[in-house]
């Protein structure tokens, strides 16, 4: 697949629009999640600019519904941070293939990987040459999708009132678990992921919180494939 | 605290995007440590939906939302669609809860 600027010329580096394009689709996607987010964040009494500065910022689904889990279990704020970290130690990976395409100039750089994503990072990779500027404009429009649409769920999400009543509560649990079925799909590991949840479920009741996530952390960590 | 939780999850976050790339000005990390990390990701995802699963005992609840996400899970496994799933999960518990 290559990405092409002009259609007759493959060979010009791609440019900020062709990110912006070819994430569209899948920015629907994002203001739907940021729109589930800022709805269960608004009912567990987070209030309205906390969830959308948290979507702003942090920019990452996974890690801003874990601390959602932790937050409404009145969990620590260090369990918060270990599952978030578990959770987004693959920017790490990304950042290490997209290193030799940012620019050179240190502060251009610094910017230009708050952009990274799952589907920024998969689209710049697209044509055989990373491109950083696929990577903004793919990483921007989808932070912008992410941000509206959390701000359209706090607000929404208060009109409704009882999160109970529409089912919300049982959104995230689901959330989680369709990612993990996605990982074990692509990448195999289901006796490691039914392993995990099943410790978590004997822990819980005798563990705080955030302890059975840094215990199934911890042993997926020293699990050995086989 | 809300507020700290915010700043501390948003500077995780970046810390992470960027610490590669700014650090380690474009080394790369051990195959090793990647594949452990990313090896670890489904076992905590399947824990953070056990414990939100789990009632204010620590006991998994057997309720109107443990249907509801059983439903939106399957249909996932199905059609691979997060959105449908989560409205599934969502539609399921609340008709359930209301009869």
């Amino acid at each position: 697949m290559t990405v092409v600027t002009k259609d007759s010329a493959p060979q010009v580096e791609a440019s900020y629009v062709d990110g912006i394009r070819l994430v569209l689709p899948f920015a629907a996607a994002d203001a739907l999640d940021g729109l589930a987010f800022g709805a269960i964040a608004a009912g567990l009494g987070l209030g309205v600019v906390a969830p959308i500065v948290l979507s702003a910022t942090a920019f990452s689904g996974s890690a801003q519904f874990a601390a959602l889990t932790v937050i409404s279990n009145h969990g620590s704020l260090l369990a918060v941070l270990v599952a978030a970290a578990a959770l987004n130690a693959r920017y790490l990976a990304f950042g290490a293939s997209l290193a030799p395409a940012l620019s050179r100039r240190r502060l251009r750089r610094a910017l230009e990987v708050q952009f990274v994503t799952d589907m920024s990072w998969a689209l710049a990779h697209r044509g055989g040459r990373i491109s950083r500027h696929v990577l903004v404009g793919a990483g921007a429009t989808s932070l912008a999708a992410w941000t509206t649409g959390t701000a359209l769920g706090v607000l929404l999400g208060g009109a409704v009132g009882g999160y109970r009543a529409v089912g919300l509560d049982a959104a995230l649990p689901a959330f989680f678990l369709c990612l993990a079925v996605e990982r074990v799909r692509e990448r195999g590991g289901a006796a490691r992921a039914a392993g995990g949840g099943v410790a978590a479920l004997c822990l819980a009741p005798f563990l705080p919180v955030g302890l059975p996530l840094l215990v199934v952390l911890a042993g997926a960590l020293a699990w050995r494939r086989s | 605290v809300t507020w700290l939780t915010v700043a501390a999850v948003a500077a995780l976050c970046y810390a992470l995007r960027a610490a590669v790339p700014l650090l380690l000005a474009g080394r790369e990390l051990p195959e090793p440590v990647v594949r452990r990390l990313g090896d670890a990701v489904p076992p905590l995802l399947a824990a953070l939906a056990a414990i939100q699963l789990s009632g204010r005992n620590g006991l998994l609840a057997v309720d109107a939302r443990l249907a509801g996400v059983a439903a939106g899970v399957s249909l996932f496994a199905w059609r691979r669609s997060l959105l449908l799933a989560l409205v599934t999960a969502g539609a399921v518990t609340a008709a359930i809860r209301a009869f």
